[in-house]
């Protein structure tokens, strides 16, 4: 008698056990768990994010990162890194996501994952206010040299738009800006947004070339082989976007109406 | 071998602009020693003047490029200069900034091989009625120039590795193309060992042909 | 030029010591590393002479920009940790200083006479006692001016740890150039900073070697 219960409970064991989903999404599971999601940012790119003076991050990626965090039940936990520190952070599961003005490519794509997109911008060509070149179209000349920031999308928008002029690759925006106010460049090609902020700061001394070039989708990016949590990220993607929840944020931090 | 090759496909359409890199890398590390050398000369004889303020101003000279990095050298040369007038592309600034660079040390060589030419020489030279510059030209720089050959081989090598640095001011040479490609296709390990592998020949051509051209320059020494 | 130049020397002072730190911090990690390389190029065993002369042929052949990249880009991929640019920078600049460094104290272990040896194998001292008491000390002041070298060559080669974003003095200044408008200038106050750092090192360098001289006569059982 003691056998047969004995048995038969081993079994219902050994069924229960088998019948546990195997091994499911890891990233899901261990966010869900633990209570937080670890989200890695670029620190210092206002007002995407940006440090307040009590030492808090505030912004607009803040903000997202706060509410997908809320719908999911759990908090928000924010850290640093810079545009390389992106894709390694994800690939060695010290973050979950990535909301860190991150352009979606397929390349990129290769090695993470990317959610639906949440921004839409384009790449603009900035140059000096004083410059003799009118459109994008000028700008396509092998007398022309252009610059951009190395490992970027500006690569392919420089090949695509001005496969003419000369290249000139830095190691970051900084240096690229350097290179155009020194006028070792006649032209730089940075997203929009960037743009405005630099055409801000210093008066009146650069302009931004009105034509938009290549279309970049900014996108939540995390580690690639967790199809649940891709599932839910772009669940609430979409309804943050149809909501116009993503309008109003946008509108509180950039001032102005979202791009379609 | 299968392996290999898609290990490596990604890199594929990269290699085409690695050999042009490697191009540009060579070309300009030969620019800077030639330059280094002509900079080296002068202010070598500028440190064994007999006017004071030629001396010192040699030494600063030396001193201050010693003591300064590379890269702050090419940074003050590419997005500086123009600011004052003087712009160079990043070629040129690269070449320049190197030159400068290698001229402190090629200067200290230089030095030790004007003064191991013997004394008796000079003298011998003004009792036949050379000028000085006669005499510099046919019996000092010879012998300088046989004296500094092994270390320049050493010197030519540092300045292929110091050339990675041109990078910073958009040449494109072998270590910006490792960063262009490794950060398109994330294969920062292969990337890594190929751009490795490139420097490791350069260096390997460059002393080959030092010894074979150091061979048929001096034969008679031995 | 700016009066904002002065108003970031407190900046620039305390990234001057950050370069210091890390260039100091490879330096010793690079001594540690270049001791051993050290034993192994002296040692009995060909196979150690084989891999030390590999290690170094590498760096000589090898820019140290190029590892600083792969340690800052590709370690974390390949073996799934996370590296600050400080780590990364201070295991690049470590490893070079120790390939750079291995060929010095060779020389020096090798620099000190037969006689020592083997004066000191008589009196019976061990391995240990023999390097501490008797090698090291006279070793030293042959190491000791390529040392100051090495030193003041990582001080400028430090400066490679700004292109992947660490905050020392080079990036400090490029990170100012940001701030203000003619922040270019600061390039220059940054070059100064840096001869004057180096400089300094190379005097003081003099400075203690000449005192060593004095010092440091050889005890008993001196020139073979």
């Amino acid at each position: 008698m003691l056998k047969n219960t004995f048995a038969a409970l081993a079994i219902a064991a050994l069924t229960v056990a088998a019948s546990a989903p195997s091994h499911a999404d890891e990233a899901l599971d261990s966010v869900i768990k633990r209570g937080t999601v670890r989200i890695v940012t670029l620190g210092s790119l206002p007002p995407f994010t940006q440090l307040t003076p009590t030492g808090e991050m505030e912004g607009y990626e803040i903000d997202i990162g706060n509410r997908l965090a809320k719908e999911l039940g759990v908090k928000a936990e924010f850290a640093v890194t810079d545009s390389a520190g992106r894709v390694a952070s994800l690939q060695t599961k010290k973050a979950d996501l990535t909301i860190a003005d991150f352009t979606r490519t397929v390349q990129r794509s290769t090695v993470i994952a990317f959610s639906d997109p949440y921004l839409i911008t384009y790449q603009q060509a900035m140059l000096m206010t004083d410059s003799p070149v009118k459109t994008s179209a000028d700008l396509n000349d092998a007398k022309y040299r252009v610059g951009f920031n190395r490992g970027g999308v500006g690569e392919k928008t420089v090949e695509k738009w001005f496969p003419n002029a000369q290249k000139s690759r830095y190691a970051g925006n900084a240096d690229a800006l350097s290179a155009l106010l020194a006028g070792q460049v006649d032209a730089i090609v940075e997203d929009a947004y960037y743009n405005a902020e630099i055409i801000q700061k210093y008066d009146g001394k650069v302009r931004q070339l009105p034509e938009k070039l290549t279309r970049l989708e900014i996108a939540i990016a995390m580690p690639a082989g967790n199809p649940d949590w891709l599932r839910v990220v772009n669940l609430w993607i979409e309804q943050f976007n149809a909501s116009g929840e993503n309008a109003e944020l946008f509108k509180k931090w950039f001032g102005v109406e979202m791009l379609k | 071998m299968e392996f290999l090759a898609g290990q490596l496909r990604p890199i594929y359409p990269y290699l085409g602009e690695l050999y042009s890199a490697a191009w540009t890398t060579l070309v300009l590390s030969l620019g800077a020693i030639v330059a280094a050398l002509v900079l080296g000369t002068i202010v070598a004889f500028g440190r064994v003047s007999a006017h004071r303020l030629v001396r010192i101003a040699a030494t600063f000279y030396v001193e201050f490029l010693r003591n300064i990095p590379l890269l702050v050298l090419l940074y003050f040369i590419y997005f500086l200069l123009p600011a004052l007038g003087l712009r160079f592309s990043p070629f040129v600034s690269a070449l320049i900034g190197m030159a400068l660079h290698e001229s402190a040390y090629m200067t200290e060589i230089l030095r030790a091989g004007l003064s191991a030419v013997p004394v008796g020489q000079y003298e011998a030279a003004q009792s036949q009625g050379m000028t000085r510059f006669q005499l510099q030209r046919h019996i000092v720089l010879p012998q300088v120039f046989r004296t500094i050959y092994v270390p320049l081989g050493t010197q030519f090598t540092m300045v292929i590795i110091a050339s990675s640095l041109a990078s910073a001011i958009s040449v494109d040479e072998v270590s910006g193309w490792m960063q262009t490609a490794g950060a398109d296709t994330f294969r920062f390990f292969d990337v890594f060992l190929i751009a490795a592998f490139v420097y490791v020949v350069l260096c390997q051509l460059v002393n080959l042909l030092h010894t074979v051209v150091g061979r048929l320059l001096f034969r008679a020494k031995g | 030029m700016d009066s904002t130049v002065f108003i970031y020397a407190g900046v620039l002072l305390k990234a001057m010591g950050t370069t210091i730190w890390l260039s100091w911090l490879a330096l010793l990690i690079g001594a540690l590393g270049g001791f051993i390389l050290a034993l192994m190029q002296t040692s009995r065993f060909r196979a150690l002479r084989i891999v030390t002369l590999l290690y170094t042929q590498f760096f000589v052949s090898v820019p140290v920009l190029i590892v600083l990249f792969f340690c800052y880009y590709g370690l974390p991929r390949l073996f799934d940790i996370e590296i600050s640019s400080f780590a990364a920078a201070t295991i690049a600049l470590a490893a070079h200083a120790s390939a750079m460094l291995s060929a010095v104290i060779a020389a020096g272990i090798t620099s000190v006479g037969r006689g020592q040896w083997e004066a000191a194998q008589v009196s019976g001292m061990t391995y240990p006692q023999l390097m501490r008491h008797i090698i090291m000390p006279q070793a030293a002041q042959v190491i000791l001016p390529p040392f100051v070298g090495v030193y003041i060559r990582l001080v400028k080669e430090s400066s490679i740890a700004a292109l992947i974003g660490y905050v020392e003095l080079t990036q400090t200044g490029l990170l100012i150039r940001e701030s203000t408008h003619a922040g270019l200038a600061i390039i220059g106050v940054v070059a100064l900073l840096y001869f004057i750092l180096n400089y300094s090192i190379s005097l003081a360098g003099g400075a203690l070697e000449r005192r060593l001289k004095v010092a440091g006569r050889p005890p008993l059982g001196a020139r073979q």
